[in-house]
């Protein structure tokens, strides 16, 4: 009796379980299979069905060589805003973690609350502002005007707070001082070294927010040769004939997109995080976990 | 190699309005090595790093040197610092960590390489050179930090409770070899512990601190023998001084030190050393008795006697310390009270129980036959008995 209601309570945990992997993986199997598929197999052949592997290498090619390579100059503008961002914001966020936790000034707690709000402030509500102030100082259209503004990542700064905070023991970095270190080769020489799996989590998340930031390179970007990739996408939608029949009145002359191609673009949108992050898995569970454990 | 001056050194931790270390008058000779004890929390390791540059200074001077190092950062200090977790770097090999400070100097590497071989020969490092910390044991670990401080060839060694995270052997063994080291070397070293026998074994001298006021620095002999209050009898020493209630009376044949029902007469040699007692006739002190003062009769010769009975017998080969209760009452001040929280489960040294017996220890030869629950006759040693005043807990001169 007891042992049928435990097998009874597990099969409908089972259950609960496998519904919610459906729900949020079957999207994504769908996504990936788009590409194999032509637009009317699309919307004609099982939803989860594979198309054919000459399908695809057609919607890849026709995806890449769209409007002159534009998704390859997007990928590439991507690529310059994300890790220049990403750059600037590991610049600022393991000093800045580093000396509010380690440090003591004066406004040490205001600059961490300070943090903390921006760090729950949505990222859009900035946008306006930071156009005109992008505008004022001369760097409107600028790709500096989509790096600098990820220079402040507050939640890097949390994070290398957090860990800063939690494992380097005082008196480690009170023994440089005895040694001989100045406070710069403190943190060169002691604190950095032990930062590694921070630095990278921070890189990661300050990576993914850049990358798939949408609002910021939408407001700031004017020309298609300047989109980041996301923006592209935008642009894609605009450019297919499914979602927008009007555009495609017959002969107008522009190579229409479909689905597909749409569903192939998304996927290499996602690609290099993704390469990113199987890279950095290692170190970035070790960022995760560190505190955790005191040697 | 320096001297080393606190003047007047006061430190008050923001938000408390006690000062950790107040008006610390201490001076340290030129290689020597002093030791700063006392209970946690009496502002020994504040006082360390203060010298260090890791405390700020709030009042007073602090010099090496006859110069005053309160406004140099602790780089500009030129000393060296052991701590009691080690604080050795844990991403970098041996060889690195006992590096770093040259490293922070620009020494030349070969010249470092040289330097931290020889260290490294003269700690039984050599083999462990390139290996991370935490591949090394314990103490293995206290070597390196060690030798980190040694390769410097600093003005000045700090040491914060070294030995504490050691097992007891081991601790006893590192003991000997610092003091050994720091003979050898002959570099001033200031040594925090809160370990009376480190205390004892290992300093030139011994300032012994409670509540951030400095009481006493002496030879360890010296601080044993001539302690200027209860504090200091009552920690220093292990097993403890027993300290007793008594009064001074004056019989047929002179002073005598009541305590309890038994009656002590007080020798020639005893009242000399106090003269202060004559003016205590009639008045209640504080007597303290060391514990190898205290024999088990059979074993000794004449001489007063306490009565009682054995609580609890400790054998340790060489020496037999059994803990007897008799008629008296024990010294409550808040010195003794301090002192047995300190040193709770030393021995129940506060426990008043109410009545008016009291728990001694004695110290008694190998060969006593003393049992658990048995009468005892205890011979004691009058002629070096402390007495301090109640009040202000300070010694009887």
């Amino acid at each position: 009796m007891k042992l049928s209601r435990r097998f009874a309570t597990r099969v409908v945990l089972l259950v609960i379980l496998l519904v919610f992997t459906a729900f949020f993986f079957l999207p994504v199997i769908w996504l990936l299979l788009a590409p194999t598929k032509t637009d009317g197999q699309l919307v004609t052949q099982a939803p989860f069905a594979f198309g054919s592997l000459r399908t695809l290498a057609h919607t890849f090619h026709r995806i890449i060589s769209y409007d002159n390579y534009s998704l390859l100059v997007w990928l590439k503008n991507s690529a310059i805003y994300s890790f220049g961002g990403t750059a600037l914001a590991i610049l600022a966020a393991i000093p800045a973690g580093y000396g509010l936790a380690l440090t003591h000034f004066i406004g040490r707690r205001t600059l961490l609350v300070i943090t903390l709000i921006v760090m729950i402030m949505p990222a859009t509500a900035l946008v306006l502002p930071l156009f005109l102030e992008m505008d004022k100082i001369g760097l409107y259209g600028t790709i500096w005007s989509l790096i600098l503004p990820f220079g402040f990542f507050p939640f890097g700064v949390y994070l290398a707070y957090i860990y800063f905070s939690s494992t380097i023991p005082s008196d480690l970095l009170a023994a440089a001082r005895i040694d001989g270190a100045g406070e710069w080769r403190v943190f060169r020489y002691i604190a950095l070294p032990l930062a590694r799996p921070i630095v990278a989590l921070v890189g990661f998340f300050a990576l993914v927010a850049s990358w798939n930031n949408f609002f910021l390179p939408f407001v700031m970007t004017y020309d298609s040769s300047q989109y980041p990739v996301q923006i592209g996408l935008n642009e894609l939608i605009g450019s297919t004939a499914s979602f927008n029949p009007a555009n495609f009145s017959a002969g107008s002359g522009v190579t229409v997109l479909h689905r597909p191609d749409l569903a192939m673009a998304v996927i290499l949108a996602i690609a290099p995080v993704l390469i990113v992050f199987l890279f950095a898995q290692r170190a970035l569970v070790a960022g995760m976990l560190a505190g955790a454990t005191k040697e | 190699m320096a001297t080393v001056t606190f003047d007047r050194a006061t430190r008050i931790f923001p938000k408390s309005d006690m000062p950790a270390v107040n008006a610390l008058d201490l001076e340290v000779q030129d290689g020597e090595f002093l030791v700063l004890v006392g209970p946690s929390g009496c502002g020994k390791t504040t006082s360390l790093r203060m010298l260090a540059g890791l405390e700020h200074v709030d009042e007073g001077e602090i010099r090496i040197d006859g110069r005053n190092v309160v406004n140099l950062a602790p780089r500009d200090r030129d000393i060296a610092m052991v701590f009691q977790n080690y604080a050795l770097y844990p991403h970098m090999s041996v060889a690195q960590n006992m590096g770093f400070a040259l490293r922070m100097a620009k020494v030349s590497k070969s010249e470092i390489a040289e330097r931290v071989q020889d260290v490294a020969k003269m700690l039984d490092l050599v083999e462990y050179l390139d290996r991370k910390p935490r591949e090394l044991s314990g103490g293995q670990r206290q070597r390196v930090a060690m030798g980190r401080a040694i390769v410097r060839q600093p003005r000045v060694y700090l040491m914060d409770e070294p030995l504490s995270n050691l097992d007891a052997k081991l601790r006893v063994a590192t003991r000997a070899q610092i003091s050994a080291l720091q003979r050898r070397l002959g570099v001033t070293t200031i040594y925090v512990t809160h370990d009376q026998v480190e205390a004892m074994t290992m300093g030139d001298r011994v300032a012994i601190m409670r509540k951030g006021e400095l009481l006493q620095v002496a030879p360890p002999e010296d601080l044993y023998d001539n302690p200027i209050n209860i504090f200091v009898g009552g920690f220093i020493g292990s097993p403890a001084m027993n300290m007793l209630e008594a009064t001074i009376e004056r019989d047929s044949v002179g002073l005598v030190a009541r305590v309890g029902d038994a009656r002590l007469p007080l020798p020639e040699e005893t009242l000399a050393r106090h003269p202060g007692l004559a003016s205590y006739e009639s008045r209640t002190l504080v007597l303290g008795i060391r514990p190898e003062n205290l024999e088990d009769a059979a074993l000794a010769n004449d001489g007063p006697r306490f009565y009682g009975r054995v609580e609890l017998r400790e054998a340790l080969g060489s020496e037999v310390i059994v803990h007897f209760n008799i008629a008296a009452r024990h010294a409550v001040t808040e010195e003794t009270l301090e002192l047995a929280d300190d040193a709770l489960g030393d021995r129940a040294l506060a426990t008043d129980k109410g009545t008016s017996e009291t728990t001694l220890v004695g110290r008694f030869g190998p060969r006593t036959r003393v049992r658990e629950g048995d009468s005892v006759e205890v011979a004691i040693d009058t002629r070096t008995l402390h007495f301090f005043n109640p009040k202000d807990g300070l010694a009887i001169a």
